[in-house]
């Protein structure tokens, strides 16, 4: 087929549109102008396919009747020329249309056009029909010919392309969309989250969760009861991702209504269990561990629903063993269940950890399941850190890949223990070490080596007001002290932008200037000292030392 | 933290300035013993005694302080002496390795008369 140059000089300028534009209309609109043109055509437009519908949608119509065709918006694919084409996948000339039986005479009748000669084609993207572009009719009167056919083809290679870019710009718009609604759940999911545990004496808390894909189907709640006790909740909605977050959601708006009437383990089960049982679908269900705990007597009263068996750990390292086994099925399977309570009793050092399986099904890069064993192994190794050191294990255990499941994870020791919130003002070093100065005098240190956790204590302090906090005095630090027979811990807990642990490294003494000496002097005095960045909001530092008095 | 400043005209050390600090050398605190300090080697006296005896308490940033005033005498030719820590402010220098860098004197009269 032989081209004249003019009108292959109109199509390489059709073609320079595609790179300045991704408005898809422009670009078909200049198409079927230029082709129009070319081609001496009295009307013309382009239908994209609607696959799911079946039916072919008017992108744009030009000429007389161009609204008029635009108005009536879809066509089915089988109906009239343009259906033909698209269900059968090859072009169609027409000399004169009113005696092609696969005419369609209704829309002239609607539009008042009279169509005569038309070319159709499919117009296809990566071997797939993604529409159909029409000329209808010269405006010298004589019908369309081959030729015509081949030159209009090359313009709608253009369309074609046009309409390709289109779809996958909208497409990824789509993704960006979903991407950016995905992360104002997993916002809002964080923020429902117990961040700020309550504090009681005797009773250090401490909670992490990780979602495996933004939301998780988690569900963690930890509150003080009226008369002081402990409640914590952690459950497990089968499933993962968004169903089973929102019914996850729902669980937890259900519990705190519930727990609040009556906070008895069997009970409050035993009503929950109805309600998710009667609003499960497709067998969805929930795992569920329920605990309250006498900070006074370490007493645990628990519920457990097909979860796996808390474990506790202490007051020595390597202490472990497990709350027993679940007795009772998951929640929302039979309606007919009698949950009950059993009970345990915590010795001071002893810490219980609620998880969910999402712990156990951590897996590293080659496919191994941390697993149960290990799992205990870690939590046992100290159980002061066991909550941190865990979430670190499942981090290196991972080395940093998607989870399997998501994790929740809360421990609650009992002993010992005591935490105040001071605010991140300067001239609240001088409270904090008031009240670590009493702790540590009265746990048995001397004046020297009570100074030298000062010193250590002084130093994490400051770090966070300086470089967490940027000497903001508005934001809150919170020091938990804990004590044991042959322990002294501190925790420090901030609200800020997650650190780097990498700061936690003390510089050479032989380097003789001012600053950069605090974390030497951490280092120096405690035996033991862990960065948290595992938190879902803000960095704990935690700091042991081991038996009294080591200072000269 | 209290913060006393007085200028000995004579003594075995020549014109002397004598820094009196009491209570605890914290973050909170320091700026106004760096500020004192600065002060005082800016009068250019033959020397600076700091008196830390009622100093209970000192952390990095007090030892900064004094770091950072024992390069600035130096450069001006300035004598600087610690003087009457008690054991805890002491472990804190030795901590760092910094005792050995200083100038230290038991007591405010051992420095004044050294």
């Amino acid at each position: 087929m032989v081209f004249k140059t003019k009108d292959l000089e109109r199509l390489l300028d059709v073609y320079a549109l595609l790179t300045s534009t991704l408005d898809l209309k422009a670009v078909l609109t200049e198409v079927l102008k230029k082709a129009g043109t070319v081609l001496g055509a009295e009307a013309s437009n382009i239908m994209l396919l609607d696959a799911a519908a079946g039916e072919l949608v008017y992108e744009v119509a030009l000429g007389e009747a161009g609204l008029r065709i635009m108005e009536q918006q879809r066509l089915k694919v089988g109906a009239g020329i343009a259906g033909w084409v698209a269900k059968n996948l090859k072009p169609l000339l027409v000399e004169d249309a009113y005696k092609d039986p696969r005419f369609f005479p209704g829309f002239d009748k609607k539009t008042g056009f009279r169509s005569k000669s038309i070319i159709c084609l499919p117009l296809f993207a990566k071997d797939q029909l993604i529409g159909v572009a029409e000329l209808i009719n010269k405006k010298n009167g004589t019908p369309f010919t081959p030729g015509d056919q081949a030159l209009f083809t090359r313009y709608c290679g253009i369309a074609a392309i046009a309409i390709d870019n289109a779809l996958l710009h909208r497409k990824a718009l789509e993704q960006d969309r979903l991407q950016h609604d995905m992360k104002i759940a997993e916002q809002i999911q964080s923020a429902s989250l117990p961040s700020d545990i309550p504090s009681i004496r005797n009773l250090r808390v401490e909670c992490r969760s990780i979602a495996c894909r933004y939301v998780a189907g988690d569900v963690v709640d930890i509150t003080r009861l009226a008369d002081g006790r402990l409640a914590v909740l952690v459950a497990d909605v089968s499933g993962k991702g968004v169903p089973a977050a929102l019914f996850g959601a729902k669980f937890s708006a259900d519990f705190e209504y519930l727990a609040q009437a009556d906070s008895e383990g069997g009970a409050l089960l035993n009503r929950l269990n109805a309600i998710v049982t009667r609003r499960s679908k497709r067998g969805i269900f929930i795992t569920a561990v329920y605990a309250v705990i006498d900070p006074a007597s370490g007493v645990v009263e628990f519920v457990n629903a097909g979860h796996l068996p808390p474990v506790i750990v202490g007051p020595l390292p390597g202490d472990c063993r497990l709350a027993g086994a679940s007795e009772y099925p998951p929640l929302g399977v039979m309606e007919d269940i009698d949950y009950k309570s059993a009970r345990l009793t915590l010795a001071p050092g002893e810490r219980i950890v609620f998880m969910t399986d999402g712990v156990w099904d951590a897996k590293s890069p080659s496919g191994a399941r941390l697993g149960p064993e290990k799992v205990q192994e870690i939590l046992a190794d100290c159980p002061e850190l066991a909550v941190p050191r865990l979430m670190k294990a499942i981090g290196r255990f991972t080395e940093g890949q998607a989870l399997a499941d998501d994790i929740t994870v809360v421990g609650v020791g009992y002993g010992d223990y005591e935490e105040r919130t001071f605010s991140s003002e300067t001239k609240s070093l001088a409270k904090a070490r008031q009240f670590v100065e009493k702790l540590a005098l009265a746990h048995g240190f001397d004046d020297r080596n009570t100074g030298a956790i000062l010193l250590a204590l002084t130093e994490a302090v400051s770090n966070i007001i300086k470089h967490t906090y940027h000497m903001n005095p508005d934001e809150k630090i919170r020091i938990g002290v804990g004590r044991s027979a042959d322990q002294f811990s501190i925790h420090i807990r901030d609200w800020g932008d997650r650190q780097d642990p990498g700061r936690f490294v003390s510089r050479d003494l032989a380097d003789i200037r001012p600053g950069g000496l605090g974390v030497r002097y951490i280092r120096e005095v405690m035996d033991v000292v862990e960065f948290d960045d595992k938190l879902w909001d803000g960095n704990e530092l935690h700091m042991l030392v081991r038996g009294k008095n080591k200072c000269r | 933290m209290q913060i006393r400043t007085e200028v000995l005209e004579s003594g075995a050390l020549g014109r002397t300035v004598v820094i009196t600090a009491d209570g605890e050398v914290d973050m909170h605190e320091s700026p106004r013993l760096r500020k004192a300090l600065a002060d005082s080697i800016g009068y250019r006296p033959a020397a600076v005694v700091v008196d830390l005896a009622g100093v209970t308490f000192i952390d990095s940033s007090g030892v900064a302080t004094l770091v950072e005033a024992m390069k600035l005498a130096k450069a001006a030719g300035v004598a600087l002496i610690l003087a009457g820590m008690i054991d805890k402010v002491k472990d804190v220098f030795a901590l760092a390795r910094l005792d050995k860098f200083f100038r230290l004197a038991a007591s405010r009269r051992e420095a004044l008369g050294a």
